[in-house]
């Protein structure tokens, strides 16, 4: 192992979106030390600044592949396309709470938010086991901090919860890696693949590959290593909850697609039949489960659970193909997702509840943004034309593609009863009337709020309709 | 941008732009709408000299590819469609501008003009189409358009239960196209024109295919017997109805015909399905129209008529000359409505027993009027002439020779009701007070009127053997014209004079006895009521769906209904179940996660085949 590094032959150029959040958050973190406190309202154009700044940087690098850092850090397009998915949701959370109070410091809240980002990014472009803990880390610790940053108890006992079976889930995924360093004495992923080659399979090697899978079916939230989405999502700020319902999955799959197929080939008949199996556990448990939810947030919380589960048969699949419609999906899901989530902010943000029965008359309240709701919950379920549909119909297709037929069954009996909630929340709206006496007045929504809800059914409807305008710049 | 793509684009542009802003600007909508339809007409004039110097453009996109299914989507520049672009851009341009002083001080003129460049950016994308999607797509987006377009005074019960007619029956037709396009793919593997039009499909299959797709055009083009939508869509505004009632959309069902006529040619059985159904329509529209009253009912039905011309054109073989007749037919007929619609304006009556002796005020409009109606009864040299006598020298030199009777009797009817109704609205003395505060109307409405009068004069000269049939050697290469038969031509050009003779005799003279045509007469019932095909429908069609949707209805309620309530209450008992495993302790969470893994271990194990 070569532990130097020739400064000078880095292509640094690799690093710039990474180098650009790294040198916003110091800023925004200095901004919230140094600036007045009405000053301090601007720290949130200028994380959107630093994020579109990035997601330039990074279409300039688009199509680059490198590895750096002795092989440290790699890039390539899997790690581009998921990187620019998470900037752009991150950006359309920081856009949508512009004026939103984010109940703690404005410096602080944006500078954790852009940390969180950059682990987020560096677990993209992991290509060595150290590299990929600690950017996990660097990706979760911040998630922690502004879990609990609403200081009520519910938000604390989310924090804390996510915060032991958190490290739970580290230490298990540690000794993962260790193992796997005991077993080839490499950290590489590449020079891993390398050294297991030709030999036979021990089950340390598939002990370390599970308990691998344990960690970041963590951060992805699959089933049984969930427990912490429902309650991070209903207790956690909602600016927060956003953020965390699209963005940071991204890492979670780049890792795995990047990890499994290269350093974990020889057992690959294993693992592709454990996220089968944990694919349909997610779908099965998220969506029966969310049938019974009345809090919007915890509904949406299990339903990410189920998205968790579309997404896995992509990893099921375990072909290039399957990874692309992964990816695809994961874009949209992320989009619905973080829409629906901005939606049930706007409505806390005049001082509605976040049940069910407060969505009673949205329509009336605010007809824009209830037809977003709709386009959104119709785009989860699949129903075409939205984007959604075209997701499942890639994911599903590969799923048939690889003679995973009963898994596409699966799927596709799973979106007939997700159908079942989501459908609740768009009769509440729109058939539903609030209870007597109430005013039906129209509800105002701050503009970037707005204008962020609007971007995003504007994408929900482009990706359904001309699924090419993005497939065609991730090459699928 | 290639400028092809912006012909297309700048009516969408317009659209949006007035779906947005159209109410805010109110009549300064028309500019947007308009200048755009300028643009896109220059610029596909341009198209068409191009294509003149022998140019050709084919542009694809991949618009979504699922495996080895490629939907794209394409512009085609060819003849033909360099033809329609110019077709469809120069009458939507005229009408905008016609509608500017027609529409005035209609509160939704905004929307208006937005539907006006929506259709337009329809029709133009149908005529494009490279391939059957496509042409599908937007064979669509023109119904919906003319829907809201018909039923664009929906405040009007009888306007919108016309715009829902006129969707339903359209979409009965589309039925056969849409199993056509399935039936197609299946056979074919692909549906774009040009690799389906190089195959070679068994006759019988070739044949079924297209008679599906003539179904669809059936109904787009009002052809017998779904026919009953289009005097109904009269309820539009007037120059709704010349824009795509008389020159644009109807014409579509024609336009796929022709360019479909590979796929005809190869089932040979179909051409005489369409010369059949287009003898029909022509002959029996034609019918109609003579009894007529309402001034746009004439017209639609005469529309009607001459569609079916066009039909017999294309299915005895003379390709050129239906879609020539597709082309005058387009300059000529708008020219009615938009006259139609200047008379209306200024009488605010469309009953012709209302009217007379509007000549003497209104003289713009009734001379323009006047070469229209040369041009429909087919005198020459008016465009009408030389396309219909080109479609009946086809007829009869193909040896169709009922066909050809029936064609040279509906020159006659169709000279009678044309001049019938000119005598009537424009000669003679005015009957009542509608007319008495007429006069012409403003120059932005007479301007499209001229416009249109002198290509109602002169178009189809350059189809006539002075101009060695120029049209027919430029649309169809292979399908050349066949040398003039001046038998054919002088036998319809008299007979086409003893109908407007006989309307002559009949409304400017007593010379015709009033029995002639008795009101009690059976055929006059039979006229008045349209051969009864309304209630016809609602007898055999309306009536039957109704009984079957209340037993469905009742089907749904109990046994459907109850099976996916059974199913969702299943579900939601399981929910509830397993939302007992998130007991909100951590240690039992943590518990799952390590049962998990061990599970996991112990399958994948199993699976690797270790132990």
């Amino acid at each position: 192992m070569n532990l130097t590094i020739n400064w000078s032959q880095v292509n640094w150029l690799a690093l710039t979106p990474e180098m650009i959040i790294l040198g916003f958050s110091i800023i925004v973190l200095l901004g919230e030390l140094f600036l007045s406190k009405t000053s301090k309202h601007m720290l949130g154009a200028v994380t959107l600044v630093g994020l579109v700044a990035s997601l330039v940087s990074l279409g300039y690098i688009w199509n680059l592949q490198a590895t750096e850092f002795n092989g440290m850090f790699s890039v390539d397009l899997t790690a581009n396309v998921l990187k620019a998915i998470l900037l752009v949701t991150t950006a359309l959370v920081v856009l949508g709470v512009l004026k939103v109070n984010v109940l703690m410091g404005e410096g602080e809240f944006f500078s954790l938010l852009l940390f969180s980002v950059l682990g987020t990014m560096f677990m993209a472009s992991s290509a060595d086991l150290i590299m990929l803990f600690i950017a996990l880390e660097l990706t979760v610790l911040p998630s922690y901090i502004l879990t609990a940053s609403k200081k009520t108890r519910q938000s604390t006992e989310a924090a804390l919860k996510y915060f032991l079976l958190g490290m739970i889930s580290s230490v298990i995924l540690l000794y993962g890696m260790t193992l796997l360093f005991g077993l080839t004495g490499e950290t590489n992923f590449a020079a891993i693949a390398g050294k297991l080659a030709g030999h036979p399979i021990q089950p340390a090697l598939v002990a370390s590959m599970l308990m691998i899978v344990v960690g970041l079916g963590f951060k992805i939230a699959a089933v049984p290593f969930h427990f912490w989405a429902p309650d991070v999502y209903e207790g956690s700020p909602i600016p927060v909850a956003s953020y965390l319902a699209a963005g940071p999955k991204a890492g979670g799959f780049a890792a795995i697609i990047h990890l499994f197929p290269l350093a974990f080939g020889v057992v690959a008949p294993a693992w592709a039949g454990v996220f089968a199996i944990l694919a349909v556990a997610s779908m099965v448990v998220g969506n029966l489960v969310a049938l019974s939810q009345t809090h919007v947030r915890r509904l949406l919380g299990y339903s990410a659970v189920a998205h968790t589960g579309y997404l896995l048969v992509g990893l099921a699949v375990a072909t290039k193909l399957g990874y692309a419609s992964l990816i695809f999906y994961f874009l949209v899901y992320s989009l619905a997702a973080l829409g629906a989530f901005l939606v049930v902010l706007a409505l806390a943000e005049r001082g509605f509840g976040e049940n069910l029965k407060d969505f009673a008359g949205f329509s009336r309240r605010a007809p824009m943004l209830a037809l977003a709701m709709a386009i959104f919950m119709f785009s989860l379920v699949g129903v075409p034309p939205f984007a959604g549909f075209m997701g499942k119909l890639y994911l599903f297709r590969e799923a048939v593609r690889s003679d995973l037929i009963w898994l596409a069954i699966v799927g596709v009996l799973n979106s007939v009863i997700s159908f079942g909630y989501y459908v609740t929340v768009i009769r509440q709206m729109y058939l539903v009337s609030p209870s007597e006496g109430e005013a039906v007045a129209r509800m105002q929504v701050s503009k970037p709020l707005f204008a962020s809800i609007m971007i995003i059914m504007a994408a929900v409807i482009v990706l359904g309709v001309y699924p090419n305008a993005f497939l065609s710049i991730i090459k699928l | 941008m290639n400028y092809l793509s912006i012909i297309l684009l700048l009516p969408v542009l317009s659209f949006l732009v007035l779906v947005v802003f159209g109410k805010k600007w109110g009549e300064k909508s028309a500019y947007v709408s308009i200048g755009a339809m300028v643009v896109s007409f220059a610029l596909s004039i341009y198209a068409l000299l191009f294509v003149m110097g022998g140019g050709h453009t084919e542009i694809t996109f991949t618009w979504a590819s699922i495996g080895s299914f490629k939907l794209t989507f394409g512009l085609l520049l060819d003849a033909l469609s360099a033809m329609m672009l110019v077709v469809v851009t120069i009458v939507s341009l005229l009408v905008q501008i016609f509608s500017f002083g027609y529409m005035h001080g209609d509160k939704r003129i905004g929307w208006f003009y937005a539907c006006l460049s929506m259709f337009t950016a329809s029709m133009l994308l149908l005529v494009y189409s490279p391939n059957y999607v496509q042409i599908y797509m937007a064979w669509e987006g023109v119904g919906v358009f003319s829907y809201l377009l018909i039923g664009f005074w929906f405040e009007k019960r009888s306007a919108s239960d016309a715009a829902k007619k006129a969707f339903m029956v359209t979409r009965f037709g589309d039925l056969g196209f849409g199993v056509g396009l399935v039936l197609l793919y299946i056979v074919a593997g692909t549906l774009d024109m040009d690799k389906v039009f190089a195959m070679h499909l068994p006759e019988a299959t070739a044949a079924l295919i297209a008679i599906l797709f003539f179904c669809g055009a059936v109904g787009k083009s009002a052809q017998f017997p779904l026919h009953v939508w289009l005097p109904d869509a009269m309820e539009g505004p007037t120059p709704v109805s010349a824009l795509i009632h008389s020159a644009t959309m109807v014409a579509a069902g024609v336009y796929l015909v022709a360019r479909s006529y590979p796929l005809f040619e190869m089932g040979p059985v179909s051409l005489e399905v369409v010369a059949i159904i287009g003898t029909i329509t022509a002959f029996m529209a034609a019918t109609i129209a003579l009894t007529a009253t309402d001034i746009k009912k004439v017209l639609a039905y005469s529309t009607i008529s001459q569609l079916g011309y066009m039909m017999m054109g294309l299915g005895v073989g003379a390709y050129a000359a239906g879609v020539f007749h597709l082309m005058t037919h387009a300059f000529f007929k708008p020219l009615l409505f938009l006259g139609a619609g200047s008379v209306i304006h200024a009488v605010h009556s469309q009953e012709i027993f209302d009217m007379g002796g509007l000549g003497k005020k209104m003289k713009i409009t009734s001379i323009t009027f006047l070469i229209g109606g040369l041009a429909l009864a087919g005198i020459p040299p008016f465009a009408g002439f030389w396309s219909k006598d080109e479609i009946l020298a086809g007829a009869f030199a193909s040896g169709h020779i009922t066909i050809f009777i029936f064609g040279l009797l509906t020159v006659l009817l169709t000279a009678f009701y044309t001049f019938r109704l000119i005598f009537i609205v424009f000669f003679g003395k005015p009957r009542g007070h509608h007319g008495d505060h007429a006069h012409e109307s403003p120059a932005v409405m007479s301007m499209p009127l001229i416009i249109l009068g002198f290509f109602a004069l002169t178009a189809g000269l350059i189809g006539s053997p002075f101009a060695q049939n120029a049209f027919q050697g430029f649309i169809a290469h292979g399908h050349e014209a066949e040398a003039p038969n001046y038998m054919v031509m002088g036998a319809s050009c008299i007979i086409a004079l003893i109908g407007i003779g006989f309307a002559y005799m009949k409304y400017m003279t007593n010379v015709l006895p009033s029995n002639v045509i008795s009101k009690d007469n059976f055929f006059y019932k039979l006229l008045v009521n349209k051969y009864y095909m309304d209630e016809f429908y609602y007898y055999a069609l309306i009536v039957p769906t109704h009984a079957v949707a209340r037993a469905a209805l009742a089907f749904d309620q109990k046994v459907v209904d109850g099976a996916v309530n059974g199913v969702a209450w299943v579900s939601m008992q399981f929910g509830k179940g397993l939302r007992h495993i998130q007991t909100g302790y951590v240690q039992n969470y943590a518990l799952y996660m390590v049962i998990g893994l061990v599970v996991l271990l112990i399958w994948s194990i199993k699976i690797l085949g270790l132990f």
